[in-house]
């Protein structure tokens, strides 16, 4: 499989140098020197060494997991000042892969590259030298071209990371199984009503899928015999994939902890995962999300005896943003926080937890918690204030980069019945770990953004939904008041990213909702 | 004893630059020779001293050589260490042009600006120079 996945995605980053010289030795308001000072070999040698040292400086903070430093293109002219189109046709050439052109210069470049940011509307960049920086950002802004002024070198290097995120957001393309709309969700109607913003507003594309087109090939049947396309060939797994799934299986079981369901259940699971990135493959995409409710309600997850948990947790694993319940909210803010953070996301219901004259409110039993887990919880959170949990049964196995070590986990089932593998993960091993989340609100229009502190678990021992995760914000009053109106799930990395976070929702042109 | 100004120390420095462009000029001079000369210019055009610096690293000898100018500049002369094209060029590439361009005036050679940018020690632009002398 060929998953063009996210993380993969570079900033092509053209440098571009103009040079100058004086064709004449002499001097004035601008020019000044003696001797050989005044000649052009001393104005093209200073240029060339001007060129080499800033080269250095900018491939030095390029990071090459970040940016694809391209070739530089360089022009020289003289003191006449003459752009010509044969210049700009040179700086021009392969302009159409280039994300980001980074001016340098030996001597007043203000005027050519304005022409050609008014030409070819590609961004430009600089890094502060002297006056350069402000004139040239001045000039380009307030004609409303994209543009970047950095302070420091440094501070370009960071910003990178930030402009790569938004072209991977560009480059991502959710494959959504629907069952009864292409838009709205079931249980989760608070994500995004019209997905086309999200591709008018970011780029992020889609490509939909019937959920039971998807739910009939993943199966070993024959290929031309799929219910809902008779005589299409579809992508039933054939003896490769068997083995294959055979040897997932077995790498999952054995990694585990505890397996607490049976073999054959947990593989039905893996068939899940490996079919679904079958389609991912087939139909070029790099996300993913599904129907939970209504899906369950064909009872045909029963009929094949998985839920799409495991395949949610091994996808965003593996870079894949992969949400419930068909949020595509969820997907997107996945890929954003996943973008920053480089590293894989987790996500779930999201409340606070308050506590109002000195008693906590209740924290929910019914539906997937093991009540006893939650009286015990609500005994070990004390009186500790400001607590969020967030919970569903997709924890990651690993958190701070997509080829780190695999952390301990265990795998239980999600029905009481036996199926549906599920990743268990115990929070509460890493209290003191600060986490970013965000969530985008359905309008496309407000980026929810907070960090808290992990300090404890749930449903670790436990089945079904109950997996999660309570830490501890600023202010959850706060928190509660500002995700009302941004939406439930609530996806979340490891680690302090907030301030990129924001920074990339503020580039996206996002109102930022900061608890 | 007489304090030697900063211009009498330039004109000694010149002095000897010049003998050392007649020694580089030498019919039979060695590789080696002619490395060490060019180190010796350097080092005469930048007023150091043998044991003021070690390295061959012209931006290094450019730097040792500025924080010495800058800290005994008498104003006998014009230190000429900043920009003067409006470039916002550092003073040490001011420093390592011209003294390769005087060394190309010199020995009668002309090497490209970027063929020039590329030597970063003394003898990688001694080696270019001995090689387009030969050449």
């Amino acid at each position: 499989m060929a998953i063009k996945k996210l993380d993969g995605v570079r900033l092509n980053v053209k440098p571009m140098f103009i040079k100058m010289y004086h064709e004449y030795a002499f001097e004035g308001p601008c020019r000044f020197g003696e001797g050989v000072q005044l000649t052009k070999d001393f104005d093209l040698s200073i240029a060339a060494e001007k060129f080499k040292s800033w080269s250095k400086e900018l491939a030095d903070a390029m990071p090459a997991d970040v940016v694809n430093l391209m070739e530089p293109v360089v022009i020289e002219r003289d003191e006449q000042f003459l752009t010509t189109d044969e210049m700009l046709e040179k700086l021009a050439v392969g302009h159409e892969d280039v994300d980001l052109y980074w001016i340098g210069y030996a001597s007043r470049p203000y005027d050519i590259v304005l022409e050609f940011g008014q030409r070819y509307h590609i961004p430009m960049a600089i890094t502060q030298a002297c006056c350069a920086s402000s004139i040239t950002s001045a000039e380009f802004l307030s004609r409303g071209l994209e543009f970047y002024s950095f302070e420091a070198w440094e501070d370009a290097t960071d910003y990178m990371g930030i402009l790569r995120a938004r072209k991977a957001l560009r480059e991502a393309k959710c494959l959504c199984a629907t069952r009864m709309t292409s838009t709205v969700s079931v249980s989760a109607p608070d994500s995004i009503i019209d997905p086309e913003k999200l591709t008018e507003k970011f780029g992020m594309r889609f490509r939909y899928l019937s959920a039971h087109e998807l739910l009939d090939q993943i199966s070993y049947d024959d290929p031309m015999e799929n219910h809902c396309t008779p005589g299409r060939k579809g992508l039933n797994f054939d003896e490769n994939d068997a083995r294959e799934i055979d040897h997932l299986t077995k790498d999952l079981i054995d990694g585990a902890g505890a397996v607490e369901m049976e073999d054959k259940m947990v593989k039905k699971s893996v068939e899940a995962y490996y079919g679904i990135n079958k389609f991912l493959d087939a139909y070029e995409c790099n996300c993913f999300t599904a129907p939970c409710p209504d899906l369950c309600a064909t009872r045909r997850l029963n009929n094949k005896q998985f839920t799409m948990c495991l395949n949610h947790s091994l996808n965003n694993e593996e870079g894949i943003p992969s949400a419930c319940e068909y949020d595509i909210g969820a997907v997107f803010s996945k890929a954003l926080l996943q973008a920053i953070g480089r590293r894989p996301s987790y996500m779930g219901n999201c409340f606070t937890s308050p506590i109002r004259n000195g008693v906590r409110a209740p924290l929910p039993k019914a539906l997937f918690f093991n009540p006893d887990s939650v009286d015990q919880k609500m005994v070990d959170l004390k009186q500790m204030e400001n607590i969020v949990l967030t919970f569903h049964s997709v924890p990651n196995r690993r958190w701070t980069g997509f080829d780190a070590p695999i952390r301990p986990y265990d795998i239980r089932r999600f029905a009481h019945s036996g199926f549906g593998a599920t990743i268990r993960y115990d929070f509460a091993k890493d209290a003191g770990q600060v986490i970013t989340m965000c969530r985008i609100d359905p309008t496309c229009e407000k980026l929810f953004v907070a960090k808290g502190t992990i300090v404890d678990g749930i449903g670790f021992d436990d089945t079904n939904c109950s997996e999660g995760v309570f830490f501890q914000v600023k202010d959850s009053k706060d928190f509660f008041k500002k995700q009302a109106a941004i939406g439930n799930h609530m996806p979340l990395i490891y680690g302090d990213f907030e301030d990129q976070v924001i920074e990339l929702g503020e580039l996206l042109g996002l109102q930022i909702v900061h608890a | 004893m007489v304090q030697t100004t900063l211009k009498e120390l330039v004109e000694q420095a010149d002095r000897r630059a010049s003998r050392i462009i007649d020694d580089m000029k030498r019919a039979g001079i060695s590789r080696e020779e002619f490395r060490f000369d060019v180190r010796e210019y350097t080092l005469a055009k930048f007023l150091l001293d043998p044991q003021e610096a070690t390295g061959d690293d012209i931006f290094e000898l450019a730097e040792i050589s500025i924080g010495k100018l800058l800290a005994m500049n008498d104003k006998s002369i014009l230190l000429a260490v900043g920009s003067s094209t409006c470039t916002n060029q550092s003073s040490t590439d001011i420093k390592k042009v011209l003294l390769s361009l005087a060394l190309q005036q010199g020995m009668g050679v002309k090497l490209e600006p970027d063929e020039s940018a590329a030597c970063e020690t003394t003898q990688q632009l001694a080696d270019i120079l001995y090689d387009r002398r030969r050449g």
